[in-house]
């Protein structure tokens, strides 16, 4: 390790250890970052690690209406998001009944801005007095920030709207390029290729998607591995079902292996490899999930999360040999086109839930839940969960009762590690406002790439590692750590 | 040096051996043009892909390019051809051979190669050749490959067992003795003629699910119904329809995932199978207007009652994904279904958001009552402004639909846009290819079939004649980038078929998402309208080889897992009975007979036309030869022996790979 390394390390242990109000000042002032800038200047290829950190990606396909995921409450702010989202406006004040009809939430709560990290707080004025909520639905995410665990990074988008299609702007997001760069790798898995060394220890269990396969994950020298959500894990049934079978493995494993070293057909070829993958991935592991223990609640929750809470935890049982883990989570549905508001709406209650409403609920409660998970393995500051999500949505309804395909919308990051608050600037809804685009959409204020290029700072690559997975980051002017303590 | 700079490069085939049989007629396309020794203008013997005409002789011009039929040559072992070379008087150009097996060039001239197999493999020339400037120095180098594809056998006139299969397993839910002996009989062009008019009366999903023997068990429970599909799909005549259905079913794909409404109607989703399975072999435009109208499609991509609005937008879901998906896909395409580019060498979008926002007012005034009978107009919510929509492609300028007309006249105009539109062809030709052939087709089989597109206005029996009969696909299987990825249904309608399977009573689907979750794949079972892979995926290995592979976007670990257990249940206990899924009982006797009376040599034979379709490798019958060595030592009784024989085949590389 180098004195360089050591040296900021220490900074950060000085940090992580003080009165958190006072250090988040402390992080803010130049000579810190210039320090730290200097100390990571140096770092070259696929360093030691001796931290654990894993990332967890919450992709919400289809392209989510964050616009009521975070809206403003009052004043011109909310004049404006009223004028504009019509009947698709999140009310001020309402309710929700179960069928028994008792009320088990009730309400938004202005984000309280004092106690938490404003980045941009001359953009973001506005909002300090006319006050913003999330959905009331995310009562587990609103707790989550009023515990400082939630970062909302405000109004972000691809950099080439290109023509929002869904196919194109996943890429650009599971890249973290522009498509033009094409290459075709996923920015997470590319992290990976570099922080994880060839020989590391349970290398194959590094890359988890548990929603099948995706460019994210997709790296030059990892491979994901992708298993579902519930259930147990098979592995192959050639080699486990009796002895003979298993004495006969050595021969069938020579042909595979064959093909994957001098196979003349591609594709043959790549099934090989795939094939020796899925082996080497599944073998014994439902056995070492059965043992993990358990992880905490997860009832009436997308299995996905259970699943890597489990993985996380195999890591934490094994002491974490593994030191860098990505996680893929998807949730479909978000591609709201038709009735995303069609709840049933008795004055200022909602006598059936919106749909949308509904969507942001579950994410909520699943976030919040993974989160006291994470938090009760004592790991919460060595996870972070964030979502992506391929654009926002227009703002106003569609003859149908939908939206349709935007461009920038707003993302959450979620973790014991992050320094809770608002990153960029809300949009202005005001008529003419520059944020609004052709048909009411978002125009995105900050690009993925920004966005990207801080977590992947928290993960542990340079500032030049970084510009190599992201070649339109620029990281004039940026606080590349921003959206963390440390 | 001033006489000819740059003399086009012109690769003309020559046939001393007599041309190909089967498809081999096909060579017209591009051999007919003569050695041309003009500067420019003759590039277009191949169709038009190659871009000639630009005149001049300056070193900017169309780079040389090889123009044959296929692009690729095709021989058999002791054949001898000449490729007539002409022009270039360039400073110097080399002619490069390279590959793993005994062909060679018999002479060097840069004018008139010849060239000898004896023995088979896959050959690759190079031809470099340096352009001159006007000073006579190297100005530039261009390098043309084509690859030379050497088989075993001459082509004969009779078609084989093995190539039968081959055929087969392209054409159809997979090859079995029957269908293997009326392609030998009728030869594959007899074939396809014979299925595409081969009757549907009393054929359709729904039919048969009606009347026919099951049918209380149907009304007991409608999801059911499933089974019908699994059924048809591997019993039914009709085979080549019904490969054609389920191919179109992943290009128009509608989805019941998410969909509780759908999901509670099986009889609509048989509805839209149905329309699918009558139009198979229809024109493009014609399906794509059921399509349209379709209730189904109208309730998935929500314009079912979209309207004009002061108010509001019309909804635009449909009007982007007809146009993405559908029809002209998100960049400007030459003929062979590669990318037009700009100056800049960027790919061209092929429609803006404008023009999305446009189609979405012809879709409004759509609008019924009933999931299985066509949508009816509306006119008082159809939007009745002039709408501008893509460039038309006889005038070159963008299609202005009048103000005032009626849904009905706007829906006709916008679907003849978009049919006519140049990208159609060859991209919905692609996709057919990808489908039912190979992952990666070339550019000029891609061409070839979207010619017969555009020939027949986009005719979908002459389209996957076109596909089928191609040389590409009858003679290809030895390219490296040549197959696909069997899709997981396929693979196993494929294993039931091939064994003969006998009983299709006992054939049992509970509903379509046991199916999915077993097979990661089921009907309209797909997360979105996307499909369950992208056209385009690519990975690993295959992405550095820059190839797509589609299919390996669902084969991910534990479904790849998955679907070989399932092999296995299936083999091994005769049927499979969990999940709401029953096979058919598999015909262990016929495989057993063969191995009792043919040993090991006469059981790998019979896999090799069954299965691998002549595409085995060395190593996979050493691999079956050593497994059936290491089961006599260990005394495996015969059928333990022939089941895990064959269950290594059903999950080798080889079989995995359809080629």
């Amino acid at each position: 390790m180098s004195k360089d390394k050591q040296s900021r390390r220490s900074i950060l242990k000085l940090m992580a250890s003080g009165a958190s109000l006072s250090v988040l000042n402390l992080a803010n002032s130049g000579a810190v970052n210039a320090a730290l800038s200097g100390a990571t200047g140096s770092s070259g290829a696929a360093a030691e690690l001796d931290d654990y950190k894993a990332l967890v990606c919450v992709y919400l396909f289809g392209g989510n209406d964050s616009s009521n995921m975070v809206f403003p409450l009052g004043g011109e702010s909310r004049a404006g998001y009223n004028a504009i989202r019509q009947y698709l406006a999140v009310p001020e004040r309402i309710s929700l009944r179960d069928p028994d009809n008792a009320e088990y939430f009730k309400g938004s709560e202005i984000i309280d801005f004092s106690s938490h990290h404003i980045e941009q707080p001359e953009a973001m004025a506005s909002y300090n007095n006319d006050g913003l909520a999330f959905h009331p639905f995310m009562e587990g995410i609103n707790q989550l920030y009023s515990e400082g665990a939630v970062a909302v990074q405000a109004n972000v988008g691809s950099h080439d709207g290109d023509l929002f299609a869904h196919n194109s702007q996943q890429e650009a997001w599971m890249r973290g390029a522009p498509l033009s760069y094409s290459g075709g790798y996923g920015w997470a898995a590319k992290m990976l290729d570099k922080l994880v060394p060839e020989n590391a220890v349970n290398r194959h269990l590094s890359n988890v998607s548990v929603f099948g396969n995706h460019t994210w994950s997709k790296g030059k020298t990892i491979t994901p591995m992708s298993i579902g959500d519930s259930g147990h894990i098979p592995s192959l049934a050639l080699y486990y079902h009796h002895p003979n079978a298993l004495a006969r493995k050595s021969i069938i494993e020579e042909h595979y292996q064959h093909h994957a070293n001098q196979g003349s057909n591609h594709l043959v070829k790549e099934y090989a490899n795939t094939f020796i993958n899925a082996d080497k991935q599944t073998s014994g592991l439902n056995e070492q999930l059965a043992n993990v223990g358990s992880v905490g609640n997860f009832d009436g929750i997308n299995a996905q999360f259970r699943r890597v809470a489990e993985m996380i935890k195999l890591q934490k049982n094994s002491n974490l040999e593994n030191k860098r883990q990505i996680f893929f989570i998807g949730i479909p549905g978000f591609d709201t086109h038709k009735g995303q508001d069609r709840g049933v709406k008795n004055g200022n209650r909602f006598n059936r839930p919106p749909y949308h409403g509904l969507l942001l609920r579950d994410l909520s409660n699943a976030i919040t839940a993974f989160y006291r998970s994470i938090e009760d393995m004592s790991l919460k500051n060595s996870v972070t969960t964030f979502t992506m999500s391929e654009f926002g949505r227009t703002l106003a309804p569609n003859v149908n009762g939908g939206t349709d395909h935007g461009w920038g919308g707003h993302q959450l990051i979620v973790g014991g590690a992050v320094k809770g608050g608002f990153y960029g600037k809300m949009p202005d809804f005001s008529a003419g406002s520059k944020d609004l685009g052709a048909r009411q959409m978002l125009n995105p204020t900050t690009r993925t790439e920004e966005m990207f290029g801080g977590i992947a700072n928290w993960f542990g690559l340079s500032d030049e590692q970084s510009k190599d997975i992201f070649p339109a980051l620029n990281l004039e002017g940026v606080n590349a750590k921003r959206y963390f303590k440390s | 040096m001033l006489k000819k700079k740059n003399l086009l490069l012109t690769l003309f085939l020559i046939f001393l051996v007599s041309a190909c049989g089967g498809g081999g007629d096909d060579g017209g396309g591009g051999s007919t043009t003569p050695p041309d020794d003009q500067a420019g203008g003759s590039g277009g013997g191949s169709g038009g892909g190659t871009g000639g005409g630009t005149g001049g002789g300056t070193d900017t011009d169309t780079p040389p390019t090889f123009i044959s039929a296929v692009n690729k040559y095709y021989l058999s072992v002791g054949e001898k051809q000449q490729l007539s070379l002409s022009g270039a008087s360039a400073i110097s150009n080399t002619l490069e051979w390279s590959g793993n097996g005994a062909a060679y060039l018999d002479n060097h001239k840069i004018s008139n190669p010849v060239f000898k197999a004896d023995a088979a493999g896959v050959f690759l020339l190079n031809v470099e050749v340096n352009y001159a400037s006007a000073e006579g120095k190297l100005a530039r180098t261009e390098i043309v490959r084509t690859e030379i594809l050497v088989r075993e056998s001459p082509v004969s006139q009779e078609i084989t067992d093995i190539e039968a299969a081959r055929f087969l397993q392209q054409s159809t839910f997979g090859p079995n003795r029957d269908e293997i002996q009326r392609v030998k009989d009728k030869g594959y062009e007899a074939w396809i003629d014979e299925q595409i008019a081969m009757s549907m009366a009393g054929q359709t999903l729904t039919e048969f699910a009606d009347q026919g023997i099951d049918n209380q068990r149907y009304k007991r429970d409608e999801k059911w119904r499933w089974e019908v599909w699994g059924v048809q799909s591997i019993f039914s005549p009709n085979q080549l329809r019904h490969r054609m259905a389920f191919a179109l079913s992943e290009i128009l794909t509608i989805s019941f995932v998410a969909d509780l409404h759908l999901y509670q109607n099986p009889v609509a989703l048989f509805s839209y199978y149905d329309l699918l399975l009558n139009s198979s072999f229809t024109s493009y435009r014609e399906l794509l207007e059921l399509v349209t109208l379709h209730p189904v499609m109208g309730h998935f991509l929500t314009y079912k009652g979209n309207r004009s609005s002061q108010d509001h937008r019309p909804d635009e879901n449909y009007a982007r994904e007809i146009m993405q998906l559908f029809t002209i896909g998100l960049f400007e395409l030459n003929l062979d279904g590669t990318l037009k580019l700009d100056a800049a060498g960027k790919a061209i979008p092929s429609y803006t958001q404008q023009k999305i926002t446009e189609f979405s007012k012809i879709f409004t005034g759509i609008d019924g009552d009933s999931l299985t009978e066509p949508m009816g107009f509306d006119d008082t919510k159809h939007d009745q402004g002039t709408k501008t929509l893509l460039r038309d492609s006889q005038t070159q300028i963008d299609l202005i639909v009048p103000a005032g007309q009626t849904t009905q006249q706007d829906l006709a105009m916008a679907l003849n846009n978009l049919v006519n539109h140049t990208n159609t062809a060859p991209f919905i030709s692609t996709l057919l290819i990808k489908r039912l052939v190979t992952s990666n087709p070339s550019p000029q089989y891609v061409e070839r079939v979207s010619t017969r597109f555009v020939q027949t206005n986009g005719n979908l029996a002459e389209v996957a004649k076109a596909i089928l009969l191609d040389p590409e696909a009858r003679y290809g299987q030895e390219s490296p980038s040549f197959g696909k990825l069997r899709e997981p249904l396929i693979k196993a309608t494929h294993m039931i078929r091939a064994f003969n399977g006998l009983n299709n009573q006992l054939f049992r689907i509970d509903e379509a998402r046991a199916l999915y979750y077993k097979f990661g794949q089921a009907p309209f079972y797909s997360p979105t309208v996307f499909n369950f892979f992208m056209p385009d995926y690519t990975q690993g290995g295959l992405r550095k080889e820059n190839l797509t592979g589609p299919e390996f976007q669902i084969l991910n670990t534990s479904q790849l897992v998955t679907n070989e257990n399932l092999i296995y249940d299936v083999l091994a206990n005769h049927r499979l009975n969990a999940q709401k899924i029953r096979f058919p009982p598999l015909n262990r006797d016929e495989i057993v007979d063969i191995y009792r009376q043919r040993n090991i040599e006469g059981l790998i034979e019979h896999i090799n036309i069954y299965f691998t379709s002549g595409i085995m490798s060395q190593h996979m019958k050493e691999t079956i030869l050593k497994l059936e060595q290491k089961m006599k030592e260990q005394n495996e009784a015969e059928w333990p022996l022939v089941m895990n024989i064959m269950y290594f085949v059903l999950q080798s590389p080889e079989f995995s790979i359809q080629r």
